[in-house]
């Protein structure tokens, strides 16, 4: 037992806190062929050589931990940038679907087409002025109300009017059907516009069909 | 070669506010993982390496400089605190930053970067170079090390732990020993054994 209280009275005696009878065990406990001074050398040295141990340890935690940080920061980079990303890629989504939206819509096709409508009306048909007039009004009010422009196109084509201004009336019901959602006599009257080559509007009424009948259209609405 | 009398700035505030406190000393000296914990604490502490930084940079370090002080300056804190050399009611920050300073000065003084012109030693200076001790001297260090190596690993362990202040009883249940008194034999015995490594070794042992 006293074997073990060796160690522990040299540590105490290197404090310089040994009383005179713990100093007296201590120097009955020094072993044979050795002294005081050399047994506390001794202890000093193994006393840093185990602080060099522990020094090491320490600086192996540091290491540890400063990569710890860095993978930490790797990792609210990575979230940050895949937040970002989704933040990004989610936006653009909506812009596409937004813009395709729009660009599919019967309102865009409509006006789209009304342009080009009323360039070709009144740069064509600078003759029969009052029709042509008449068109002209339909068109603009067509936005506000089409099922007026309906029931007025109508009421020309029941006049046999022929030739261009017959055309341009057929063109703009078709529109105005369309503006008001009702595809399927747009449709009808479109494919009958478009299956005649001789019709002024056969062109526009085929990229108005391809419009309508393409894929994005489909998935849109 | 002509050394460059350098002014060097050593304007530093001690008591910016560091999450530090005197609760760090106790767990350390406490040891165990409490002591690691307070040391993680502190060196994980931005503001403070922060300020250390500024300091370094202005006296003609950089960030890897202030690494290595700062971990050398927490080695040498734990320690001088493990071994009663500093008291408990000290400024831990101005403690911690003025063995930063020094250790700064004389690895700069070491490598001829500076000659002094404006530093006076405080006697009241709370650190003293004597407090940096870090075994330098290459000879002994290495013959220390290699006397270390000759322990077996428990052997090591246990007078590692047992430096780091960890209780006869937490030692036991770490390296699952059957009593307290076991482990402290166990100590002893480890402790000797080093003690007789280090006598027979005349690389460690001569002065």
């Amino acid at each position: 037992m006293n074997e073990s209280f060796y160690t522990e009275l040299l540590e105490i005696k290197a404090q310089g806190k040994l009383n005179p009878e713990q100093e007296a065990l201590l120097t009955s406990l020094i072993p044979q062929g050795s002294d005081l001074s050399s047994e506390l050398k001794a202890y000093h040295l193994a006393k840093q050589a185990i602080e060099i141990d522990i020094s090491n340890e320490l600086k192996f935690k540091f290491n540890e931990w400063d990569q710890k940080k860095k993978s930490r920061l790797f990792r609210v980079d990575f979230k940050t940038i895949s937040i970002a990303a989704s933040l990004f890629l989610f936006l653009s989504v909506c812009s596409i679907l937004w813009h395709s939206n729009q660009h599919f819509s019967n309102r865009r096709i409509v006006n789209d087409h009304l342009h080009k409508f009323n360039t070709e009306i009144r740069g064509v048909n600078s003759g029969p002025e009052t029709l042509s007039d008449r068109i002209g009004k339909l068109r603009d009010g067509l936005e506000q109300n089409p099922t007026l422009v309906i029931q007025e196109t109508q009421a020309l084509l029941k006049l046999s009017v022929t030739g261009v201004q017959k055309d341009a009336i057929e063109w703009t019901l078709a529109l105005a059907y369309l503006e008001n959602n009702q595809n399927e006599k747009a449709l009808t009257l479109l494919k009958s516009i478009n299956a005649n080559p001789d019709h002024s509007y056969q062109k526009h009424s085929k990229a108005v069909l391809d419009k309508l009948n393409s894929n994005w259209r489909v998935f849109l609405f | 070669m002509e050394i460059t009398p350098t002014r060097v700035n050593f304007e530093f505030n001690p008591h910016v506010p560091i999450i530090m406190d005197s609760g760090i000393f106790k767990a350390i000296k406490s040891g165990g993982s409490s002591r690691e914990q307070a040391i993680k604490s502190m060196y994980e502490d931005n503001k403070f390496r922060t300020q250390l930084s500024k300091y370094i940079a202005q006296n003609q370090g950089n960030e890897e400089d202030t690494k290595d002080i700062f971990q050398e300056a927490l080695i040498i804190l734990d320690k001088n605190l493990r071994n009663g050399k500093v008291d408990e009611d000290q400024n831990i920050n101005a403690y911690l930053f003025k063995t930063c300073k020094l250790l700064w000065l004389n690895s700069l003084r070491k490598n001829n970067k500076i000659q002094l012109i404006d530093f006076e030693e405080n006697p009241e200076e709370l650190v003293t170079n004597e407090d940096l001790e870090t075994f330098r001297e290459e000879g002994k260090y290495k013959s220390l090390q290699k006397a270390l190596t000759k322990l077996n690993d428990r052997c090591r362990e246990i007078l590692v732990l047992w430096s780091q202040s960890y209780s006869m009883k937490e030692i036991m249940k770490k390296l699952d020993l059957k009593s307290e008194a076991m482990a402290r034999k166990s100590k002893h015995q480890c402790l000797l054994k080093l003690m007789q490594i280090i006598k027979s070794d005349p690389n460690g042992w001569e002065d």
